[in-house]
């Protein structure tokens, strides 16, 4: 098997739109049609072929140190590898194509793989990386043009901006959060994401003990009468100019909540066809989200789009520990769901045809291992799962054995993360490619593995 | 500009809002006492602090409603066994084997609702929240516990001060993996605790910083540990042959440079020392330093990271120079965490410039700071007023504290009168519920060392709902029972939020809005609840009446806690 030189990754991406014919993978399996560092040039074709898409994203939160998840077996990157990771290499990774190995912890990517349904995105990055999680994940988050901050973007996300465009003002409940809040990836201006923390049922009114019960007696014959003055009490403007912001924020959430209850409030969780990983030590709260999402696709609801996280990532020490555990549960648990969903058919038709799952991490991390983990780096891998996926390798794996004055990754403009946006979001997501560009500020090259 | 000359006079409802921005709020008849003080001599008062002996007395003994044999009885597959005496969420002295993030969270719920020192217990959560450490890796209440005792009793010092005290607490070293930072011969420092210091403890995300700073910072606090004396160690009775099964009473701050310490003395993992040393991680010298060398250049000065000068930990001094080289970011850095969390998001670059310049001018002794901005003009000016959202936690504990009853009669009262806090967080996986995650605020548990951001980041569809959970259970009586024991979960009792009776529904209206204390509520909303729930504002209700329109009262609480005006404060 043959490695991929950057020189060739470089090529291909030169290559854009015309086609990358002569690059077909040798990674994906038997019935791959991946091609290799395919970006398909701007956004001129544009519209994806699944009707009702639905978006599943996945945060790997902390900044995984996807080098250990698909490290470099051959060539001069594998030797760069394992001369600035004496301990920490993986020795035991599987040959997927391309120079690329698998880590076996990564349970169950081995047969995705091998069905052609993971497009790994390889060397995601950003320019001027600061190595913060947090600044990272701002920028992931944002999607912005070069240069842009928070402030110029009013503090919405990619995928918030989605929503405030293609989201219905009358429709409570097109973007669920599986978690307790709505990450500022999700974060638009006009439309609201409702986070669920991991639990299908959204009850507007209920004791706190089994507080899927409603209120108790008296107050349970009064709850039309409570939900009345509640609503009476956010839909009447304030007056008070000192409050009004605040009081105005509220009332919008306190109304994205009266009006998602009324859908989801009662509604069950789905027992999965499939088991998900019970013999990891960690909580099952990834699992649990990934069940609150078959749930409400089995629920036939109108949802585009679903935000869930794994964290741990940040494996500053106990690496090798933590990074078995977490690999598990996220290849495992992504494999459970793909599974799952080949079993849920609805009146839009079988939710393995109409899911793709997104996964991103803020950043990867340094080449050069400490005393038992790796500090902050920068590129990133991203897995795009799905029944339409054209598995393969796209992107740039970095050139290790040139990293930057501090051990980094280099900023590859062939493998920027927002080129995974822009491909997602007219693609699958079924944009024009001009309001892609207008979403993301910028006309990037997409990747074809749609 | 930012005024922030000192008022010279104030109202009960300027009172009101200083108790509610530094505090959890205190009753319209004690906000009425002190504003006939004047106000300079009552905020230096309320700043410093007063006695907790009656509190503390208190939770020595008791800490919740349920005693906590029936508290087993409630949580099937509870592995701690009961102990002498009636105390829910015991974690100190011999108990910290017990180890539950949920006894470490109730027992701060307790201290907030019922320490006179309301001050000291809402700085703690502003620090927290700034220096945010998780039980989640630390995995140990008793640690959580004390971190917080830090800010507790160092949080008003000099800031400087607080920085290196929190760098040597051991809830921190573990969590941000100092413990594992070794810059010794051949060894790549982990920067993980010195970037965040930098990052998110001192001067903000590239805010007069490089890569170099941190690299250098991480060196100069490698093996910046701690260790537990045999006689401070409290093992876990139910598992005797695992040496580390158990938790520290107390832990003992030390740089790991190989030295002895007392046989039988366990090291941050809590297993033993190879012969009863600790390892090297922190370089004695160039020789067995990272790299040959023990000089390293932080924010433009040069160092021997090696050394330590007289009174300082090895390192010290390089932690110690971040306020001097870079005062100006510092004090910026700090006075925008302090306007979002106490005054207003709304504050100007000048508002932020202003009181750095106090900061700097007080060389960072935050409590002295703090007086100025609380007793400040600006911090009373009208468009100050309501425009926080409040966060899950002080909203709470306000309600309980305005609602509930006071320490003396909670204690007095049997069943107890104190709230259930115990059982309303608990991470027993036989409950299906954490409400304080639901909240987006896992106290003692954040997801990352950000913390959380404040204002309306508090606010979204999830967290709004168990905001009317939790005023359901409060306002609309939730109860429980156990061991044929039957109790309110928040106990309360409406006669005491009442003084003055009715005599009309919106009497009773007004009388709650001045408990309460909600951002001014429309007064179509007032007319149309009061019409809702008693037909009309003028429907009689007398004191003799209360009684038979208590679900009706309660109800009305229940609104204005929910309300988009009872959630800004």
């Amino acid at each position: 098997m043959s490695q991929l030189t950057r020189r060739d990754f470089i090529q291909s991406a030169l290559a854009g739109s015309v086609g990358l014919a002569g690059l077909t993978a040798c990674g994906g399996g038997s019935s791959s049609s991946s091609e290799i560092g395919g970006t398909g040039g701007g956004g001129t074709g544009g519209g994806g072929s699944v009707i009702n898409p639905i978006l599943v994203v996945v945060n790997i939160d902390g900044g995984w140190d996807w080098l250990n998840v698909t490290p470099p077996i051959s060539g001069a990157n594998r030797m760069a590898y394992e001369a600035q990771r004496p301990t920490a290499k993986i020795t035991n990774a599987v040959d997927i194509g391309s120079g690329v190995g698998l880590n076996p912890d990564f349970t169950g990517m081995d047969t995705l793989h091998g069905l052609g349904k993971i497009a790994w995105i390889m060397g995601l990055s950003m320019p001027n990386p600061n190595l913060s999680h947090f600044t990272a994940s701002d920028l992931w988050s944002q999607g912005g043009t070069v240069g842009s901050s928070p402030v110029s973007l009013n503090g919405s996300g990619w995928l918030g901006r989605y929503a405030d465009t293609a989201f219905s003002a009358t429709n409570a409940i097109q973007g669920i959060s599986a978690l307790s809040s709505n990450p500022r990836m999700i974060t638009g201006l006009q439309r609201n994401f409702i986070p669920l923390n991991a639990n299908p049922s959204l009850t507007l009114m209920s004791g706190l003990r089994n507080y899927e019960r409603g209120l108790r007696p008296p107050y349970e014959s009064d709850l039309a009468l409570l939900k009345n003055a509640y609503n009476l009490g956010f839909s009447t403007p304030t007056n008070d100019v000192s409050s009004r912001s605040a009081i105005e924020t509220i009332s919008a959430q306190e109304k994205s909540l009266y009006d998602a209850a009324v859908s989801l409030g009662g509604l069950t969780l789905r027992t999965p066809s499939v088991t998900y990983p019970t013999d990891l030590p960690i909580n099952g709260e990834f699992f649990d989200q990934l069940k609150l999402v078959s749930t409400l696709i089995a629920s036939n609801l109108p949802i585009q789009v679903y935000y869930c996280r794994l964290s741990g990532w940040d494996t500053h020490s106990n690496q090798s520990t933590a990074m078995r555990v977490l690999l598990r549960a996220l290849g495992g648990g992504l494999k459970a769901f793909y599974q799952d969903l080949a079993t849920i058919n609805t009146p839009l038709g079988n939710a393995q045809d109409r899911v793709m799952i997104m996964t991103w991490s803020e950043f990867g991390r340094r080449l050069t291992e400490n005393s038992g983990g790796t500090d902050h780096g920068t590129n990133s891998l991203s897995l795009c799962i799905g029944k339409n996926v054209k598995g393969g390798f796209y992107g740039e794996y970095p050139a290790l054995n040139n990293p930057d004055l501090y051990g980094n990754m280099r900023y590859m403009s062939t493998s920027d993360y927002r080129q995974l946006y822009a491909t997602v979001l007219d693609r699958w997501l079924n944009l024009a490619p001009s309001t892609t560009n207008n979403i993301l500020g910028a006309n990037y090259a997409r990747f074809n593995f749609l | 500009m930012a005024n922030l000359m000192p008022i010279a006079s104030w109202t009960a409802t300027d009172v009101q809002h200083f108790a509610r921005r530094t505090g959890f709020g205190i009753t319209p008849q004690s906000a009425a006492q002190v504003a006939t003080r004047l106000p300079g001599p009552f905020i230096d008062e309320w700043i410093d602090g007063y006695s907790t002996a009656a509190m503390e007395g208190v939770l020595a003994e008791r800490g919740d409603v349920v005693p906590v044999a029936f508290i087993a009885k409630l949580t099937v597959g509870e592995d701690v066994p009961a102990v002498v005496g009636d105390h829910g969420f015991l974690i100190t002295g011999n108990d910290a084997w017990r180890n539950r993030i949920s006894y470490a969270q109730a027992e701060w719920f307790f201290r907030m609702q019922y320490s006179p020192n309301q001050f000291q217990e809402r700085l703690a959560v502003f620090w927290h929240v700034f220096f945010a450490t998780a039980f989640e890796k630390v995995d140990s209440a008793i640690l959580m516990k004390q971190q917080i005792d830090v800010f507790r009793s160092n949080g008003l010092g000099n800031f400087t001060d607080l920085l290196v005290s929190v760098s040597k607490d051991a809830a921190m070293t573990k969590w941000l993996d100092c413990v594992q930072n070794d810059a010794t011969t051949n060894q790549i420092p982990n920067e993980n605790y010195a970037r965040e210091v930098l990052e998110l403890f001192s001067l903000g995300v590239d805010n007069g910083y490089s890569q170099e700073d941190i690299l250098s910072l991480a060196k100069a606090l490698s093996g910046w540990s701690f260790y537990v004396h045999p006689s401070d160690w409290s093992q876990h009775p139910g598992n005797i042959s695992d040496p580390s099964a158990g938790q520290p009473k107390r832990t003992i701050f030390t740089v790991y440079q190989g030295q002895g310490v007392p046989a039988g003395s366990r090291q941050w993992d809590y297993l033993f020392p190879h012969n009863n040393s600790l390892r090297k991680m922190h370089p004695s010298g160039a020789s067995d330093a990272t790299g040959g060398s023990a000089t390293i250049s932080f924010l433009g000065t040069t160092f021997d990271y090696s050394s330590a000068l007289t009174g300082m930990a090895p390192g010290e001094h390089v932690l110690r120079h971040i306020t001097v080289a870079r005062p100006i970011q510092c004090s910026e850095f700090l006075s925008k965490r302090f306007l979002n969390h106490f005054v207003t998001p709304n504050y100007t670059a000048q508002d932020v410039s202003d009181f750095a310049l106090v900061i700097r001018n007080n060389n960072f002794h935050i409590g002295t700071a703090l007086k100025i901005l609380f007793k400040s003009q600006y911090f009373f000016e009208t468009d100050k007023r309501y425009c926080l959202i409040n966060s899950p936690v002080s909203w709470m504990v306000q309600a309980t504290r305005m609602l509930g009853f006071p320490l003396g009669v909670a204690n007095a009262m049997n069943p107890r009168g104190f709230p259930a806090w115990r059982l309303l967080i608990s991470e027993d996986a036989n409950y299906d519920f954490n409400f304080l995650r639901g909240l987006s605020f896992a106290l003692l548990n954040p997801l990352g060392p950000n913390g959380w951001a404040d204002h309306d980041a508090w606010i979204n569809p999830n967290t709004l709902r168990w905001r009317n959970y939790f005023a359901s259970a409060l306002a609309l009586i939730e109860r429980a029972n156990a061991n044929t024991m039957d109790f309110a979960i928040v106990p309360s009792d409406i006669s005491q939020w009442l003084p003055h009776g009715g005599p009309t529904a919106l009497d009773i209206y007004n009388q709650l809005i001045d408990l309460l204390q909600p951002a001014p509520i429309p007064t179509p909303v007032r007319d149309g609840w009061l019409s809702m729930l008693f037909g009309s504002t003028s429907t009689p209700i007398s004191s003799g009446t209360l009684t038979s329109f208590e679900p009706k009262i309660r109800e009305l609480v229940f609104l204005i806690l929910i309300c988009p005006q009872g959630q800004a404060h």
